[in-house]
């Protein structure tokens, strides 16, 4: 069982974290085309808004609540120290939870079911989705069944993720937490582990300027099909861009 | 005259350092180790009296145990399942090497061979806390008002089943009846040493004061006394999830109200 333990929380985090930016940092010097969203909103856009927005709104809530209690514990467990407070970020994280839950959902469907989009997936898009799926689920059951994360995740795991990278790694309390939070801890070190092999390098390369810009929607300004479809002159409009 | 009481000066300055260096290992880890959930000869606290442990089992069961409780009672040892049916809590591992072990059983045959007809370990003066006590434990609890030392408070990993009190975390032990579980010298025990590897994060830097514990000790007994466990814990849980659901569908109304003005084609129309 130590070594299970051992190899899980103390051994997977290093591996992961070494491939996550030893990975990162290769796929942007040698194929740095490659670090893309790689959006399929050109084949198809109505369920990409039911899916990709929730999903987005959802899963930055959550990470950076998972950011500010890793980097600033005491200011989460001051907040905390209001009932009412403590409510009111227990409930906004499980709604935004729910909210990726929803959108994920929603683009794993679409994903699977378009035929367009199916074309351009490949396996890791599917690997991914599905890890995503089983890390958000897992989440919510530790945050119902567990309740007040927000609180015990700064005392319990924020000494834990210190302590790994600091090098001195220290698991004895995470040994001993219940298999839901075991699992969506070392879920989340996969994820991080597959992130250089996934469209997901997306998010190291955010293009900062786009929040406070307009939005950009990604269309085809003229119609293909049409176009190039015999019995439907085009003449009157002259192609430009395909 | 002079060299005599430069000798007695001295003998008096080292003999308290001579008994230090001379603190037998066993008793050391003991102390640090044990001392939390187990006595000597003085009865039960979270787990059992330790004397006479060497004459009850074997040593090779005990070194078994002391590493890994949990995986003593999955192989289905009947003693290791007693045990736990008995205390209602698993032991924590413990790191201790062959040899830490072996001295540690020494020390405990020791003093529990000079330990017979000690009292039992005195259980917490309840008849003197009073109300104060216990409106302090319960803010001490809840966190309403910090521990001094910053200890995280209570309710973030505990629950109690009172309306009076907001609903605790499912992380670890209800304590609505843990006075029904432990004596209070064990409770006690475990708020001034905590043994369990999360309180030993949450308040190994951050011990509680003798005032702190007190306190939670007044509070929690009167919790044990004047609540019956009904399970209010999980209506609240339901709650939580049907406020969670009422507000996801105001998101999605959002949502909707944004669709309206959505380019919903992939192509561009005229």
């Amino acid at each position: 069982m130590t070594a299970y333990n051992n190899f899980f929380f103390i051994g997977l985090p290093y591996i992961a974290f070494v491939i996550f930016f030893v990975g990162s940092i290769y796929r942007y010097r040698s194929r740095k085309f490659t670090y893309s969203s790689l959006s399929s909103q050109f084949f198809e856009t109505r369920k990409l808004y039911w899916g990709s927005l929730p999903f987005h709104w959802g899963i930055v809530f959550l990470f950076f609540g998972h950011l500010t209690a890793f980097s600033l514990p005491e200011s989460v467990l001051l907040w905390n120290q209001h009932p009412a407070r403590l409510a009111v970020l227990e409930i906004s994280a499980f709604v935004f939870a729910l909210l990726t839950l929803v959108g994920l959902s929603n683009l794993f469907y679409r994903r699977m079911t378009n035929p367009k989009v199916r074309i351009v997936t490949s396996t890791m898009d599917i690997i991914l989705e599905i890890l995503l799926l089983i890390q958000i689920i897992l989440g919510l059951w530790v945050a119902y069944g567990y309740r007040w994360g927000s609180s015990w995740f700064s005392i319990i795991l924020t000494p834990y993720l210190h302590s790994i990278f600091l090098f001195e790694p220290k698991a004895d309390a995470v040994f001993a937490l219940p298999l839901a939070i075991q699992l969506h801890i070392i879920t989340g070190f996969l994820i991080i582990m597959i992130v250089p092999f996934t469209r997901l390098v997306h998010f190291l390369v955010y293009p900062l300027s786009y929040l406070w810009r307009p939005y950009q929607k990604v269309i085809w300004n003229w119609d293909r099909k049409k176009i190039r479809n015999a019995s439907s002159p085009w003449t009157i409009f002259k192609p430009k861009n395909n | 005259m002079k060299n005599k009481i430069f000798v007695s000066l001295l003998v008096s300055i080292l003999s308290p350092l001579l008994h230090l260096q001379a603190q037998d290992p066993g008793e050391k880890l003991f102390t640090q180790k044990c001392m939390v959930c187990h006595t000597i000869g003085r009865g039960d606290l979270v787990g059992p009296d330790l004397a006479n442990v060497t004459t009850r089992r074997t040593e090779s069961w005990i070194s078994k145990f002391v590493i890994s409780p949990q995986s003593v009672i999955n192989s289905g040892d009947s003693t290791a399942t007693a045990l736990f049916k008995k205390y209602k809590v698993v032991m924590p591992d413990q790191q201790l090497s062959s040899n830490e072990i072996k001295s540690l059983l020494t020390y405990i045959d020791t003093a529990g061979s000079s330990a017979k007809g000690n009292s039992p370990l005195s259980a917490f003066d309840f008849v003197s806390t009073n109300e104060t006590d216990i409106e302090l434990g319960r803010k001490y609890f809840e966190g309403t008002i910090r521990f001094s030392n910053g200890g995280a408070a209570c309710l973030s990993c505990h629950n109690i089943d009172n309306a009076s009190v907001f609903n605790g975390g499912l992380l670890a032990k209800d304590l609505t009846n843990v006075f029904s579980r432990y004596p209070s010298s064990g409770v006690g025990g475990i708020l001034t040493s905590p043994p369990f590897p999360a309180m030993i994060d949450a308040f190994g830097n951050t011990p509680l004061t003798t005032d702190e514990i007190n306190a939670l000790l007044a509070f929690l007994n009167h919790t044990n006394k004047s609540v019956t466990v009904n399970n209010l814990s999980l209506n609240a849980q339901f709650d939580l999830l049907l406020e969670a659901i009422v507000i996801l569908n105001f998101i999605f109304i959002l949502f909707f109200i944004f669709w309206s003005r959505v380019k919903k084609n992939s192509v561009h129309s005229k």
